[in-house]
């Protein structure tokens, strides 16, 4: 059998589709046409000669210029390439630096959520056989400023939410608009609903998410 | 929360978790798992002729909705290993309880350096 592009249920394409509307809104630290540009930095990464030249390098060296054709701040952008490419070495040290240069903590988090959210979105769709999908229109509006009070100390760079039954499920907690955004995006490829169903059985799910983990060096 | 509950999904299985970090061989008792881990690589590493090689592959080998569904897992993992990572979250005691024995098996632990949240 011959195969350009594979099936895609609606569910998921209908929830790949509500996480980039919502990315195109404003969200809480940054305009929809800003959350939008961080989709781009993170489509751009893949071919930054700075990310290339760093991968043999320690990546805690933030000095170097990226590619960059978006109006993001350079900061943000050293953010999104880094997550994007080389997500396995970063190092608290790494992140003090990307505070201490401006980003805030709680617009970190959310570039973190858009970047990891396009990655599933992009990696899927490329996986599958299908183009990237297009960018909407940014939509009108403003950030919400949105911060959680309800977070505590867990050992982590961030405050994680007080409430979730695993650390991953509470890390984006600081805003949770952000949250909310990423386990949209996340939600269809795991066991996140009672109803969940996928074509391959439990072990091999969890056979292709450990490894997917070990490619990517995360311990967790 | 993945490590967990492939520890609770290990105990079933007779094969040697080992293939998840290269330190074993086999397909870990998982059906078509030498499969599933080579388009693991490619789509965690966006190797996309190889990815695109393997779908042929996997649609006459499990079909095109278990194809289509393993390339939907490896890029929510793609996504949530990066989330992980850039929180520099630690392991809650809840999964590393559960997966004492897998995390030896397999060894991830070792992609925990101290360094990382040294400040």
């Amino acid at each position: 059998m011959t195969v350009t592009a594979l099936p895609v249920d609606a569910a998921t394409s209908a929830a790949h589709d509500a996480t980039l509307r919502a990315i195109a809104a404003p969200g809480a630290w940054w305009s929809g046409a800003d959350r939008l540009a961080i989709v781009r930095a993170a489509r751009t990464a893949p071919t930054c000669v700075l990310c290339a030249e760093r991968d043999a390098l320690a990546p805690a060296a933030i000095d170097g210029e990226h590619d960059n054709d978006s109006e993001l701040p350079p900061i943000a952008v050293e953010a999104v390439h880094a997550i994007r490419n080389d997500s396995g070495r970063l190092a608290r040290r790494w992140f003090d630096d990307v505070i201490d240069m401006g980003l805030l903590p709680e617009a970190y988090v959310e570039l973190v959520a858009v970047t990891a959210s396009s990655v599933i979105l992009d990696t899927f769709a490329q996986g599958v056989g299908q183009d990237m999908a297009e960018l909407p229109e940014p939509a009108n509006g403003t950030p919400t400023l949105e911060r959680s009070d309800d977070v505590e100390e867990a050992g982590a760079w961030l405050p994680l939410a007080r409430q979730g039954r695993a650390n991953i499920l509470r890390s984006l907690g600081l805003v949770p608009s952000a949250l909310k955004l990423f386990f949209g995006a996340f939600g269809r490829s795991y066991y996140m609903a009672r109803d969940s169903h996928f074509a391959l059985d439990r072990a091999q799910v969890e056979l292709v998410a450990a490894r997917v983990s070990a490619v990517n060096e995360c311990f967790y | 929360m993945a490590l967990r509950e492939s520890a609770e999904v290990s105990e079933d299985t007779e094969g040697d978790l080992g293939i998840v970090t290269g330190r074993g061989d086999g397909d870990a008792g998982v059906p078509h798992g030498q499969f599933l881990i080579r388009l693991a690589d490619a789509v965690a590493g966006w190797s996309w002729d190889e990815v695109t090689r393997l779908r042929h592959i996997g649609v006459n080998l499990v079909g095109p909705e278990a194809t289509s569904d393993a390339i939907l897992v490896a890029a929510g993992f793609n996504g949530i290993t990066r989330v992980a990572d850039a929180i520099g979250i630690r392991l809650d005691s809840r999964t590393a309880n559960a997966s004492v024995n897998l995390r030896a098996t397999i060894g991830i632990d070792d992609f925990a350096p101290a360094a990382k949240w040294i400040a």
